[in-house]
């Protein structure tokens, strides 16, 4: 690391903990009546469940950023996340059929942590499935894999919107709080068990960093230096896999987050070294999608993070692809 | 004419005949037609008729909409859907209805119409700017286009509380469709017209523009009428129908498949094609819940992506 580099960083990680600041302390300006009518005990628990909600962006931070940083190696392209493969639209398609099957009261439904294995699960099967289809038929041709969950995704739309017209008004906006990324509707105890997970995986990811500079030359390159690579980019896809299906539903699709981050880091730091990549990805991925909640919050959530990091995101990636002028 | 042609045809008006046929009132038969039987005229002409021709004209002014829009972007795997011009067409319903409340369907597509048309226009902008690599990609950036143009009318929507209105508009189906509420599709017939008569420019075109300008084509020109065309026919199918997966990007690439890429000589099949690809489909989301129906929207979503994935493994198997 250089000296530009360390400066950078340290710039960013005091803009993430002011943004962290400005997250716990943003609803004193926007609910001022509390300041009259509340008490002690009102704000601690308004400022305890921030925390827990802090938490639970940074756990998913850390996965949106790490897992599309390393899979933007595997593939060798810089308009690519893991979300590609259809993950947003496989969730989608099990909310809406839980929804429809069992109805709105169903304990599948209320009890967010049945919900979440559930679909958790579904997702990490599927992309199995889909790489061991792939993949292993294939010698790794990811740009195949890459098409496959395209249609996957379109069907997996098709599937959820089909259910979703005949549902009655209830069901709908069932879904579509389920669904819609919203960090106000997190249970507690999922982030609690999420940490763990989350350390572990990145830790993984981290661990293999060196690997991944040697699989960005190429496959030829990586297999003369050495690095097993199509067992590499198996074990990589399974992380990735995990790393989606966690922060998918826990706070939702966010196709862009890790898009912007990854992107935004290259362009500032200017390094292919996935140690200080994943770090400084994670870091500027945290803090777009704090300054975007704490701005939704000063709109009075009169939209998403989802949308408004789509807007963001889907902007920047457009003037990047004009900027480069090539892909 | 070759056999495989007349076989093609053949399956085309089998089809339309049972599309006719089929239905809840089991009164639509030939022979009460024959003897003359008022209510089955009656039903013939206001529903069975007005569905099985608007399937017909909007399968195979979609699937030439994704013919063109290949030739012009010079890539096989777009089409409208993967091109953001849906999108668009989707966001200017939403305007539409914001600024003016409830409004005439051709109001609506008026408003589909230029926005699906703008959005078209920067969309080629952009992909003439970039150099590929990868084709593949492209429908990655169209795809990315696309939700950038969704994520813009979703922020409006949840401003003004119109979440349902879009979520209304995401499957096609023909089964409101009558004598009455299709008119709006008589678009499609200039649209067409003027894709037959400039079918060998948009071929030129496809070559692209250096080589157009060699040929004596106006590169620009072309590519304007071609925009115009897909547009309209997106803008107004997606009113009345719905969005129709896949269509625009198998259809092309099945016929090509078979008869190259003379895009003039094309046209022909590519009608035949889609719209015996779409009754198909439409018979059989008509009979799987018989009385009632699914939308069409979903057994295209079913069947279309399981024929484009035999389409990428083939391709892939054909480069080993």
């Amino acid at each position: 690391m250089n000296k530009r580099q360390v400066k950078l960083l340290i710039i960013f990680g005091i803009i993430a903990v002011l943004l962290g600041i400005a997250y716990l302390t943003v609803w004193l300006y926007t609910q001022r009546d509390l300041l009259i009518y509340g008490n002690a005990n009102v704000y601690f628990k308004i400022i305890r469940r921030r925390a827990v909600q802090l938490l639970a962006i940074v756990v998913s931070t850390g996965l949106i950023t790490s897992s599309s940083l390393v899979f933007q190696t595997l593939t060798k392209n810089r308009i690519l996340t893991p979300s590609v493969l259809g993950f947003d639209s496989i969730f989608l398609v099990t909310q809406t059929l839980l929804v429809s099957l069992l109805g709105v009261s169903s304990i599948l439904i209320s009890n967010v942590y049945v919900n979440f294995i559930i679909s958790t699960l579904t997702m990490i099967v599927i992309t199995i499935i889909m790489y061991q289809l792939v993949l292993k038929k294939n010698k790794n041709n990811v740009v195949l894999l890459l098409l496959m969950g395209m249609i996957i995704s379109s069907l997996a739309g098709s599937v959820s919107n089909f259910i979703q017209v005949f549902m009655n008004p209830d069901q709908f906006q069932s879904v579509l709080s389920l669904t819609t990324v919203s960090l106000t509707n997190i249970n507690e105890q999922l982030v609690y068990i999420l940490v763990p997970i989350m350390v572990v995986v990145v830790v993984l990811i981290y661990r293999k960093n060196r690997i991944y500079d040697v699989m960005a030359l190429g496959d030829d390159q990586a297999i003369g230096l050495g690095v097993e690579y199509n067992k590499e980019t198996k074990i990589t896809l399974v992380y990735i896999a995990i790393a989606v299906a966690i922060s998918t539903s826990l706070i939702g699709p966010l196709t862009f987050l890790g898009l912007i981050a990854v992107n935004g880091t290259r362009e500032l730091f200017k390094t292919t070294k996935h140690k200080v990549m994943i770090v400084a990805s994670f870091l500027l991925g945290f803090i777009v999608l704090m300054a975007g909640q704490v701005v939704v919050e000063l709109m009075d959530n009169r939209t998403s993070v989802s949308v408004l990091i789509s807007l963001i995101g889907g902007s920047y990636m457009i003037y990047l692809i004009l900027k480069e002028n090539k892909l | 004419m070759s056999k495989k042609k007349v076989i093609s045809i053949a399956v085309f008006i089998a089809l339309v005949i049972i599309s006719l046929f089929i239905g809840v009132s089991d009164k639509v038969s030939i022979t009460n037609l024959l003897k003359g039987d008022k209510n089955a005229w009656f039903l013939f002409y206001e529903s069975r008729m007005p569905r099985t021709i608007v399937i017909i004209l909007s399968a195979s002014a979609l699937s030439i909409a994704g013919l063109i829009m290949q030739a012009l972007s010079r890539n096989k795997f777009i089409s409208p859907q993967t091109a953001g011009t849906t999108n668009a067409a989707v966001l200017g319903v939403l305007i539409a209805y914001l600024f003016l409340g409830t409004i005439s369907l051709y109001l609506k597509f008026v408003f589909a119409f230029v926005f699906a048309m703008v959005f078209s226009v920067l969309f080629i902008l952009i992909l003439n700017k970039i150099k590929l690599k990868i084709v593949i990609y492209v429908p990655l950036i169209g795809i990315m286009y696309g939700s950038l143009i969704s994520a813009i009318t979703q922020f409006i929507a949840q401003r003004f509380n119109a979440l349902q209105i879009i979520s209304v508009l995401n499957l096609g189906s023909f089964a409101h469709i009558t004598r009455l509420n299709s008119t709006l599709l008589i678009i499609l017939i200039p649209a067409l017209v003027i894709a037959v008569i400039y079918a060998t420019q948009f071929n030129v075109v496809s070559l692209g523009e250096d080589f157009s300008k060699n040929l004596g084509v106006n590169y620009k020109k072309v590519l304007f009428i071609g925009l115009i065309v897909v547009a309209a026919i997106s803008a107004s199918t997606y009113i009345v129908v719905g969005p129709l997966p896949f269509l625009g990007l198998i259809i092309p690439n099945l016929v090509s498949l078979y008869y190259g890429d003379n895009l003039k000589k094309n046209l022909f099949d590519v009608a035949i094609f889609g719209s015996s690809f779409v009754l198909l489909n439409d018979i059989i989301s008509r009979l799987v819940i018989y009385p009632y129906e699914v939308a069409v929207g979903f057994t295209m979503g079913i069947s279309g992506a399981v024929i484009f994935l035999i389409m990428i493994f083939r391709r892939v198997k054909s480069h080993e």
